[in-house]
């Protein structure tokens, strides 16, 4: 097995079982999720449904963003807890292979979030003669996640090292996430309202999405490296 | 540094002893000057923290590091260093977070994984906070062993009486 692999499984494995002992780290934003469904669930029923596909991908996608953001901001905190990160920035592993072992637990985690965010949401408005379960969605929102956690985890990095990590973190993760937003709420749309598929969606709205996600999980790649490695 | 050699870093508090380790260690880049190494890999151990993950277990904690440092540890390997720091209890290494660990022990399971790491060159600011005379009196010998089979390490302590025996140079660095 090369060292890249051989790094890749052991940090992967080692942050999968750190997650698993912090369990009331996943658990915040899917509370988090639920409430915001619950509250939009009673503010806006019983909804005209000419409007109701709009509210279902606007607070989908509202509680998704904002859930996942707290799992972000608190990607490194197992390592900050103890300055472990110092220490494994001494132990010297391939940079790709540490951006890429926690890009990995960090989508998994998205993807629980984002499964259980469309769940809920499914079931509360599920009195609605409108089907809004899609998987067609669901893959847009993966495909959402993947741009999203790539940026969320070089930004969660960035603050590690920056004085200012309060302010710079919402500063930087929420304009840079809004295209990637825009396209996957757009994409949404056109599937559940005007019925489109994914293949046709290609050249417009889920192009754009793939192009941000390219860009950010290139970008991430490349720049993680640069922010853990040793002087 | 040649092996075998101990460099003690001495001086005030607020001096640059542990700056100057973090320099050593890659942490922080030096103003001017550089340092080089006959062989880059080294075991750093910080005197404020331990670079534990808190939530899960001693063992747990050692197998990964040496994983990532390509050392297979065998559990027996590892059993005997948790045995020599008197971490050995089954629920103790294997079950119970490192979190629930007092001061010492959090130190002694660091000074475990540094002596597992078979790493030449160590690299420990104020190693013995928090330990215990007879622990004092393990990573003594410890260290006399690291020295006597070829490593070194740059050390900095307020504490000399573990050291004293195997400083081979002094630092002084003046406030």
């Amino acid at each position: 097995m090369t060292t890249f692999l051989r790094q890749l499984t052991s940090l992967t494995t080692h942050f999968i079982r750190v997650e698993l002992a912090n369990l009331e780290r996943l658990l915040s934003p899917i509370l988090f999720s639920t409430t915001i469904l619950i509250l939009f669930f009673f503010a806006f029923s019983p909804m005209d449904q000419e409007v109701f596909v709009k509210v279902y991908i606007a607070q989908t996608f509202l509680s998704m963003f904002f859930a996942l953001q707290i799992g972000f901001a608190r990607i490194f905190e197992p390592d900050d807890q103890d300055d472990a990160f110092t220490l494994l920035r001494t132990y010297k592993p391939i940079p790709e292979a540490w951006f890429l072992s926690k890009y990995i637990v960090i989508t998994l985690f998205g993807v629980l979030v984002i499964s259980s965010t469309m769940g809920l949401s499914i079931f509360f408005n599920q009195s609605i003669n409108i089907s809004v379960a899609s998987w067609s969605v669901f893959l847009v929102a993966i495909l959402a996640l993947l741009g999203i956690a790539a940026l969320g985890l070089l930004l969660s990095a960035m603050m590690l090292k920056a004085d200012a990590k309060q302010i710079l973190y919402p500063l930087l993760y929420f304009p840079l996430t809004t295209p990637v937003l825009l396209a996957a709420v757009q994409c949404s749309q056109e599937i559940l309202i005007n019925n489109m598929s994914l293949s046709e969606l290609l050249s417009s709205w889920l192009g754009l999405l793939l192009v941000f996600d390219a860009i950010y999980i290139i970008l991430s790649t490349l720049l993680f490296g640069e922010l853990v490695k040793s002087e | 540094m040649s092996p075998g050699e101990l460099l003690h870093l001495s001086g005030p508090n607020g001096s640059g002893k542990t700056t100057f380790l973090k320099i050593i260690a890659g942490l922080i880049a030096p103003d001017k000057g550089s340092i080089s190494f006959h062989d880059t890999h080294y075991e750093y151990l910080d005197s404020e923290s331990n670079g534990h993950y808190l939530k899960i277990s001693a063992a747990s904690n050692l197998r990964f590091w040496g994983k990532l440092k390509q050392h297979h540890l065998s559990n027996q390997q590892l059993d005997d260093e948790l045995l020599t720091w008197g971490l050995s209890n089954p629920y103790i290494s294997q079950k119970l977070a490192v979190e629930n660990f007092s001061t010492g022990m959090k130190r002694k399971l660091a000074l475990a994984r540094v002596s597992l790491s078979s790493e030449k060159i160590w690299l420990l600011d104020e190693p013995i906070l928090g330990l215990d005379e007879k622990s004092l009196n393990l990573f003594s010998k410890k260290l006399a062993k690291h020295l006597n089979q070829g490593g070194c390490a740059v050390v900095i302590s307020h504490d000399l009486s573990p050291i004293r025996d195997s400083i081979t140079r002094t630092l002084t660095f003046e406030s």
